[in-house]
């Protein structure tokens, strides 16, 4: 029963934050495009779909793996072995990113752009190796950036550097990444961190600044989700360069 | 009714192999390195069923909805008769202002939508992380129709190369503005009140 009540309270916050994006939607079509639209009752019943989808997805996130990563991240954090605490950092951004839905998407969505344009085979088998292939290597390089960013908690190294850095090895990538995988991979680092990454990273790099003497949960336990925003990129350039 | 019910079976199934490798990850370590036992073993594999069936249905409602209302939408807004244009080749920038208006109410709107999006404070590991937590869930399916929906039909342009890119924009420009609006915050509070 306290089951149902969260989920209908989550299923209200989900409709009272599209909100927004359906009066964007209605007012330019209503207003400045005024032309009908076309399949109405399949757009909201998608709509409904969303909705209720992103509602059991967060609450079913909140009921069981949220408590249980973050519980870890502390437990981690606190255990003391460097070499454990990198290898769960790791395994926590792949996983995380695996199951990242923008990322599903996107990545279907780029293999079909990448098979209209000529850069793949235009064939189920082949769009679904590169949509893969897209998804495992923003995984791997998410897993690297968080071991990175926990790597910099526990040294103390300052945030800016590393991303000043790291944005210089994006600009050397993207003169040499062939044109077509620049966008997509740009990109992929702003989808990577969402709905399921953010609270679990975010979980471990505080939980660890705050275990760590010296650091401040603050200035220390943020970033994880930057250094998940930038490697992508390079990985992602570096993917298209192999293909 | 029978086909899309097949279908979203083969989402679900889908859905099942994104999801198995974290929930292996958390278990494996808790039972393996740290050694302890689960503390609510059920609650965890509700949840897990509800996240499973959750991301299949958002799925499924981003294929029949999200992304066809942006593509419909950067069609309708870059149709030459809405622009008003005798034909495609006499386009210019100018002509496409209602796609800016459109791009920016959605951009803004979408991000107020998001489900984990922190409240700026003047920090600036923070700043650097937000940039990254505006793009999610409900941000991404609708920005990327748009960008690849304009980018097909706004002459000259090919979806492969300028298609993508306006997600990496969500996630700079947040960067600058939260610092910006930290340095604000400092230089309103120093001050000296009037």
């Amino acid at each position: 029963m306290q089951l149902f009540r969260q989920l209908f309270a989550s299923l209200l916050s989900s409709f009272r934050d599209l909100v927004p994006i359906f009066v964007v939607i209605a007012f330019f079509q209503i207003a400045v495009l005024q032309q009908p639209i076309p399949n109405i009752g399949s757009l909201l019943f998608g709509s409904l779909l969303v909705l209720l989808g992103l509602s059991l997805f967060i609450e079913g996130l909140n009921l069981g793996l949220f408590p249980l990563g973050e519980s870890m991240a502390w437990n981690f954090s606190r255990k003391g072995s460097l070499t454990w605490l990198l290898l769960f950092a790791f395994s926590l951004g792949f996983g995380t990113t695996v199951a990242e839905p923008a990322l599903i998407k996107i990545a279907e969505e780029a293999a079909q752009v990448a098979a209209a344009g000529g850069m793949i085979d235009d064939h189920a088998q082949s769009m679904d190796d590169y949509a893969q292939g897209l998804r495992y290597t923003v995984a791997l390089s998410v897993g690297f950036a968080i071991v990175l960013g926990v790597l910099r908690i526990v040294k103390g190294w300052p945030v800016q550097y590393l991303i000043i850095g790291g944005y210089i090895g994006v600009v050397i990538m993207t003169a040499f990444a062939p044109k077509e995988i620049i966008g997509i991979a740009y990109d992929s680092g702003g989808v990577t961190t969402s709905t399921v990454t953010v609270p679990l990273v975010t979980a471990l790099g505080v939980g660890l600044a705050s275990s760590i003497k010296g650091r401040n949960p603050m200035t220390d336990g943020f970033g994880l989700i930057a250094f998940a925003s930038l490697t992508p990129m390079i990985f992602v350039m570096g993917y298209g360069m192999l293909l | 009714m029978n086909e899309s019910l097949q279908h979203f079976i083969d989402v679900l199934l889908g859905t099942m192999l994104d999801v198995l490798p974290i929930a292996a990850i958390l278990l494996g370590f808790q039972v393996f390195v740290l050694r302890r036992a689960l503390k609510n073993p059920k609650e965890i594999l509700t949840g897990f069923f509800m996240v499973l069936i959750g991301l299949a249905l958002f799925l499924e409602g981003l294929d029949l909805a999200l992304f066809p209302i942006g593509e419909l939408m950067a069609n309708q807004l870059t149709a030459p008769e809405f622009l008003d244009a005798q034909d495609a080749h006499s386009i210019e920038w100018h002509h496409y202002f209602w796609v800016y208006l459109f791009a920016a109410s959605i951009g803004f709107s979408t991000t107020i939508a998001e489900p984990s999006l922190i409240a700026p404070r003047s920090i600036i590991a923070l700043a650097y992380d937000s940039g990254g937590v505006t793009t999610s869930t409900v941000t991404v399916p609708l920005v990327t129709a748009l960008g690849l929906g304009l980018s097909s039909n706004v002459p000259g342009r090919n979806p492969l190369m300028d298609g993508f890119g306006l997600i990496a924009f969500a996630s700079l420009f947040p960067i600058i503005t939260v610092m910006g609006y930290a340095q604000l915050s400092e230089w309103r509070s120093r001050r000296p009140p009037r």
